[in-house]
Parts: C-alpha cells; structure tokens; sequence
C-alpha cells in the first residue's frame, strides 16, 4: 500500500535553533494519525514542511507516493493555526475563495455549511464569529472538494468542552467513512480517543512512534508515556 | 490553478465594501482634480491677449492634467493595493491558498494581473472622466479636447502609475506588512524625495536625480516631459521591484 505521506530526515533549522530534527515518518491510507508533543515541539514546522510553506534544510517529502507536492496539496484539506480567512468577508465568500483555488465547484458550499452548522451564519462576517465557529468553517473549507486526506492543527485548541466533543465526533466519522487525518495535537487525552497511530515529537526529535494500542499496553494513558519517554535523561 | 479562475478570486476580492468606498473616493478624487484642471485652463490669461481656447491650445488640456494630478491618484490606487495584499498576508490567506494547491508562481501571476489589469482600468477611467468633464465644461470645443489624447501620453501615464503599482508590491513581498509598506512607501515618495532634492542640489548632482525615479517629486513632474532615457530608468527600477518580489514570493519561507 502507496503511504499518503512519507517524511524522510526532515530538519529546519531557525537560526542556530533547530526546530526539526531528521525527523522520518509515514501515514498509510485510513489512518487516524497524531502528531503529538508539547508547544515548541515541531509539530506546526514539520506540518508546514509537508505543505511547502517551510523550505527544509534537509530531508524529503512524498504525497501520494510522489515528489510532485503541488499536485499533492490539492488531494489534502488542511487547517493551519492561522485560519487564512480574511475578516471582513462573511463565512461564504471565504469559503468561495478556497472553493476557487482548490477548482471546486460554488455548489458543494452549501452542503459543506450546512454540514459544519454554520449555514445560517453564512452570512456573518469571519471576525464576528465565535471561536468555535471559526475552527467548524476551516475544517469546513479543508473538507471542500472531498480530499482523501485531512491534516488538522490543534483542530480543539481554545475550543469549549462541547466544541471539543463535536470535533472529535466529527474526526471520528470521517475516519470511519475511510478517510486518513492527520492531527497535529498537544492534548494527549483527546488525541488517545482518537488516533490509530502516532509519533511524539520533543524538541524536534522524534522520540517514539507506532501504533496506539501498542503504546496504550505499555503505559495507563498516552500522558504517562509522554511524561516517562520526556523524563531528563530518556531522551 | 487556471487563470479563470485566478482572476474570479482577484474579483472577489475586489468586491467588498471597502472596495466600493475606495473606488468612490477615488473616482470623486479623479473628478474634483479633473475640473480643477480644467478651471485652471479656463482661467483669464494673464497676457490678455491669449484666449481661453488659444491657452488650451498651447498647454494642450490632457498633458497638463494628466501630469499634474496623475501622482496624487496613482497613490490612492497604490494605498488600497498595498491594504489588500498586506491583509493577504496578515491574515494568513497566502498559506492558505498555497496549501490548497495554488503554486507561488499563481500567487505572483495573480499579483501582476492585479496590478496591470487595475492600473489599466484606472487609466481607461482617467480618460472617461476627463471626457465627461471636458464635454460638460468645453462642449463647444469637444473635438479640441479629444485631439489633444495622444496615444504616447497615454502609455507615459501608464508606465507611470504601474511604477507605483510596482513599488507597492515590492514593499508588500519583501515587509508583508500593510503598516510598514505604508510607512517606506510614504517615506520614499515623500521624505527621500526632500533629502534627495536637497542633497543633488548640495553635491550638484542635479543631471543625475532623473535616474532615481523613487521619489514624488520625480514622478509628479510632467509625464509629458519624460525622456527616453528617464522611461529607461523606470524600465530598470520596474523590473527591479518585480523581479525582488517575486523572489521573495518565489523563495521565502511563509
């Protein structure tokens, strides 16, 4: 089976800082995929690596099986930190905009409002929504022009416990519907709900990955681990 | 991406409010300093000798608005674009569009498409406006007023609005920032553009200030004056500005 992504010993360096370090890793298709870590961890950096946001001072990266990442991009959805949605346009015409650059067509926004509860706030504009309501429009625009895969940074940051549930039952039915995810997460305890497979990431560093259910029979709880794996002198 | 649909994302864009506000600014801008053009020609000569009609004649009525108030339009226009494209990057929409496939040579090309397709508008308006305004004013002489476009002043005038077009998107590429390209762009067109004047008059280096078309006073002298030579020094600084931000574009991490 082809992996969606393959990361070969990606490194960026920040300065004399180095934010990734020789980090490898794949996603195989229908995996629900954490990468996991603390703030600072490289998590955000490797994403952007992937994405050709970040130029990699070392290192690869296959999507899809190629090194063609233009094409690649437009099978993911993705949503960044930074929403990329401009503040005095409704919800709407962002979403027009990203239906624009992706090809698809104005007739999957409605279905796709509908489907992230913000048809009736269509017409809202962006900076006078909710915070919840910002995240369900850009997993809504990631989720345009149904790509095979969705890679979701910190999709619960600042999210309330019911915005935080609702995104997690919403990872959980894409992922049944066969869909591979990628999340980006420093919330162990959510992460755990949902992730197939996983890698942590510390200070740039790879430090564990594979399977979640391996993990889990090794340590109580995905925090555990994180917590003995960081321990001074284990890394 | 295909440039159809390149130029539908410009469009949408372009059509927000304060879009529309701009565009009215502007456009009552455009016509209060085409009138004011126009009552300065129809002035009583100071040799009374000279009727309005002969005045007009010998100042030729496109050259001397076009020339005098070109600048002060270009600057507007370069204002809203250096607000727009510095929001795109503010707010995260030049990630977004690359990871939603879009290359960074569509980013660049949606740029360019801007700026000559807007700066082209802006002139095609120029000229309706001054038209319009003729007509009401000089009904009598209408025919003197359209002769006196000439399709060299007209491509003068433009080359010298996208060279504001120009510098707008080289500050936004390389600063990303609407804040700090507003600050350098008012600065070099008009706080460079006094130490520049005064500091070749001091070192007598007159003949060379031409050549350095970045400053206001440069580009606000009459178009309709502009040499071969200075169109080259434009050409130059043009392709300068485009070409660094496209490499920031291009080669920039985001």
């Amino acid at each position: 089976m082809t992996p969606v992504l393959e990361v070969n010993q990606l490194t960026k360096r920040f300065g004399s800082q180095v934010a990734v370090n020789g980090v490898s890793f794949s996603v195989l298709p229908g995996q629900v995929f954490g990468l996991l870590g603390p703030n600072g961890s490289g998590k955000t950096t490797t994403l952007s690596m992937i994405l050709s946001l970040l130029e990699p001072h070392a290192g690869s990266v296959k999507l899809f099986g190629s090194d063609d990442l233009q094409a690649g991009r437009k099978r993911l959805g993705v949503t960044l930190e930074t929403a990329g949605f401009l503040p005095a346009y409704n919800g709407e015409k962002n979403l027009k905009m990203a239906a624009l650059t992706k090809g698809v067509d104005f007739s999957e926004i409605e279905p796709t409002l509908r489907k992230v509860d913000l048809w009736d706030a269509r017409k809202k504009k962006f900076k006078g929504y909710s915070y919840g309501m910002k995240q369900r429009l850009a997993i809504g625009s990631a989720m345009l022009g149904n790509p095979e895969v969705l890679i979701l940074d910190e999709p619960t940051n600042g999210l309330d416990p019911h915005g935080i549930i609702e995104v997690r039952n919403l990872i959980m039915k894409l992922a049944a519907e066969g869909k591979t995810i990628i999340v980006a997460s420093h919330l162990l305890t959510e992460m755990e709900k949902v992730c197939t497979d996983y890698v942590i990431l510390m200070k740039g560093n790879l430090i564990k990955q594979g399977k979640l259910a391996d993990i889990m029979a090794e340590y109580p709880s995905l925090e555990e681990a994180f917590i003995q794996l960081t321990k001074p002198g284990s890394l | 991406m295909n440039f159809n649909a390149l130029i539908k994302q410009e469009w949408i864009k372009l059509n927000s409010r304060r879009s529309l506000i701009f565009l009215i600014v502007a456009l009552l801008i455009n016509t209060g300093l085409v009138l004011l053009g126009f009552g300065i020609l129809s002035l009583p000569p100071e040799d009374p000798s000279l009727l309005t009609s002969e005045l007009m004649e010998r100042m030729n009525p496109f050259g001397f608005i076009m020339s005098n108030f070109s600048s002060l339009l270009a600057l507007i226009a370069s204002m809203f674009f250096i607000m727009q494209y510095g929001d795109e990057y503010k707010f995260g929409l030049v990630r977004k569009n690359i990871i939603d496939g879009m290359s960074r040579r569509d980013i660049f090309n949606g740029k360019m498409v801007f700026i000559f397709g807007s700066y082209l508008l802006w002139t095609i308006l120029f000229i309706i406006i001054f038209l319009i305004c003729g007509a009401v004013k000089f009904g009598d002489k209408f025919g003197m007023l359209v002769s006196s476009m000439q399709f060299e002043q007209i491509l003068k005038y433009y080359f010298h609005i996208i060279f504001y077009g120009a510098l707008s998107f080289f500050l936004v590429s390389l600063t990303r920032s609407s804040m700090v390209s507003m600050i350098i762009f008012l600065g070099l067109t008009m706080i460079l553009d006094q130490l520049l004047v005064f500091g070749f008059a001091y070192m007598e280096w007159s003949d060379a200030a031409p050549y350095l078309p970045i400053t206001l006073a440069s580009t606000i002298r009459s178009s309709e004056n502009i040499s071969n030579g200075e169109l080259i020094g434009y050409l130059v600084y043009l392709v300068g500005f485009i070409g660094i931000g496209q490499w920031a574009i291009y080669k920039r991490d985001l």
